[in-house]
């Protein structure tokens, strides 16, 4: 069990996403950077639909109550265990009373701003509509549908975790799976339903200019700014179905990218759609940083999904080999 | 014994894998370590009187745990994990050993002082193979 010592606003408890309740109204949420959590997970030889717990404001400060197996990935916040620094990407045993620490996320190879820290066996929180995501907008999911605060106490599923192989770590995808364009990190990007309405001009600037990242951004959607995106001519559409990657453009051509804890539906024009495989890049792009958008082919969508999934096995694999663990799946 | 049986001990543990030897006397210890990886200027052999009753300096030399390409700094920063001369804890990371996207660490076998790296970095090792000289202070 671990003890919320001090926490800035919006960490939440998130699971991969409460996949499949669109249906019901109800938006996906899950972890920004998916691949973080999936690794943190896997460090700690947790089943995939594992929650832990997302942190974007710094510092973030937990004391163990009790034995217990943890995990680090995400940006790099120069973690330590009471004064012990610890690696990024990094999977450690906690005894009870040891203090874990996270700073500000620190400028170096990869510059993120979301931390994840995982459990052994996951934080225990019910399930609700299928997932361990908070769900801010519905006040459900995670701890009582609601951020974290200093003084929240949340336990671990696994028992007896401090048996298990623990100091090692994983390389961060950032690195395993570039992708830049000139010095920016990119994102791909699939054009959407009313693409073919904007102007030249528009198209140029989608795909040549350098997006910065808003401080009105955040789990709900990504506020960009640069050229304005202008329609030929007026575009009216009615409320439809969205999903977290569509580029909605409002009137005002400052783009806004949906992210996980996006409203289901939506009246705006979609100029494209970021392919869910490069969701987590744009999820760790810091407030104030630029961001570039590739154009990409559904084929290219499916073959970057699948090179994510075959990160993830081959982590899982050595993780497991490592700690001598053993899966039945 | 001579320095020529010593050199003797040194070629043999060369050729069994063997990384250090100690002996211990009623009055000496003496420590054979890393003789593959020395060079003349650097003997092999260290021989101390074991006389001090105060606490004194040692030397080990930490072994890789694991095959992998070894690392000096971890693959997201720019600065080693412990450089020489910096003061570690026992289980501290001194340096990596990356299998594909997996980083093992090799790691503080006590609280102490880092010494030399004995291999550059992202150099492919073996299991067994001498990285980095640690000294510690010993309570005799």
């Amino acid at each position: 069990m671990i003890e919320i010592v001090t926490t800035g606003a919006l960490a939440t408890v998130q699971d991969r996403g409460r996949d499949g309740a669109l249906k019901w109204g109800v938006g996906s949420s899950g972890a920004l950077d998916d691949l973080a959590l999936a690794a943190g997970n896997i460090l700690l030889g947790n089943d995939d639909d594992a929650a832990g717990i997302e942190i974007q404001i710094f510092p973030f400060q937990a004391r163990f109550t009790e034995d217990c197996a943890f995990a680090i990935t995400g940006a790099d916040c120069g973690a330590s265990l009471d004064d012990l620094p610890l690696p990024p990407w990094w999977v450690q045993t906690a005894t009870a009373g040891q203090i874990l620490n996270l700073g500000i996320p620190r400028r170096g190879a990869w510059r993120a701003g979301r931390a994840y820290l995982c459990l052994a066996g996951g934080v225990d929180v019910p399930t609700v509509l299928g997932s361990r995501s908070t769900q801010l907008r519905g006040a459900f999911g995670g701890l009582d549908g609601r951020q974290l605060r200093s003084g929240d106490r949340l336990r671990a599923r696994a028992v007896n975790s401090a048996a298990t192989r623990t100091g090692f770590g994983l390389s961060p995808p950032a690195l395993d799976l570039p992708l830049t364009v000139g010095d920016l990190p990119a994102v791909r990007v699939l054009p959407a339903a009313e693409y073919a309405q904007y102007t030249e001009a528009a198209h140029h600037a989608l795909w040549n200019d350098a997006w910065r990242v808003t401080p009105h951004s955040n789990r709900y959607g990504y506020r960009l700014e640069g050229t304005p995106l202008l329609a030929a001519a007026p575009i009216e559409t009615r409320s439809h179905g969205i999903v977290p990657g569509v580029i909605q453009v409002p009137p005002n051509g400052q783009p806004i990218v949906q992210m996980r804890d996006a409203q289901p539906s939506g009246g705006y024009p979609k100029i494209g759609v970021v392919i869910e495989a490069d969701l987590w890049r744009l999820g760790q792009a810091p407030i104030g940083s630029h961001i570039r958008f590739m154009q990409t082919s559904w084929d290219e969508a499916l073959a970057a999904g699948e090179q994510n999934a075959r990160w993830l096995t081959e982590a899982r694999r050595l993780a497991d080999l490592h700690s001598g663990r053993t899966r039945s799946c | 014994m001579s320095f020529d049986q010593f050199r003797d001990l040194t070629a043999w543990m060369d050729e069994a894998g063997i990384d250090e030897l100690e002996l211990v006397g009623p009055s000496f210890r003496l420590r054979l370590g890393g003789s593959g990886l020395q060079t003349p200027d650097d003997p092999a052999v260290a021989l101390d009187r074991n006389a001090a009753p105060e606490a004194k300096p040692s030397h080990q030399i930490v072994a890789a745990p694991t095959v992998g390409l070894f690392l000096h700094r971890h693959p997201l920063h720019t600065t080693m994990l412990a450089p020489e001369g910096t003061r570690v804890q026992a289980g501290q990371a001194l340096g990596l050993l990356r299998i594909g996207p997996l980083l093992v660490p090799v790691i503080a076998p006590r609280d102490g002082i880092v010494g030399a790296m004995l291999v550059a970095h992202e150099t492919v090792v073996g299991f067994g193979t001498s990285l980095v000289e640690f000294h510690h202070f010993e309570r005799s």
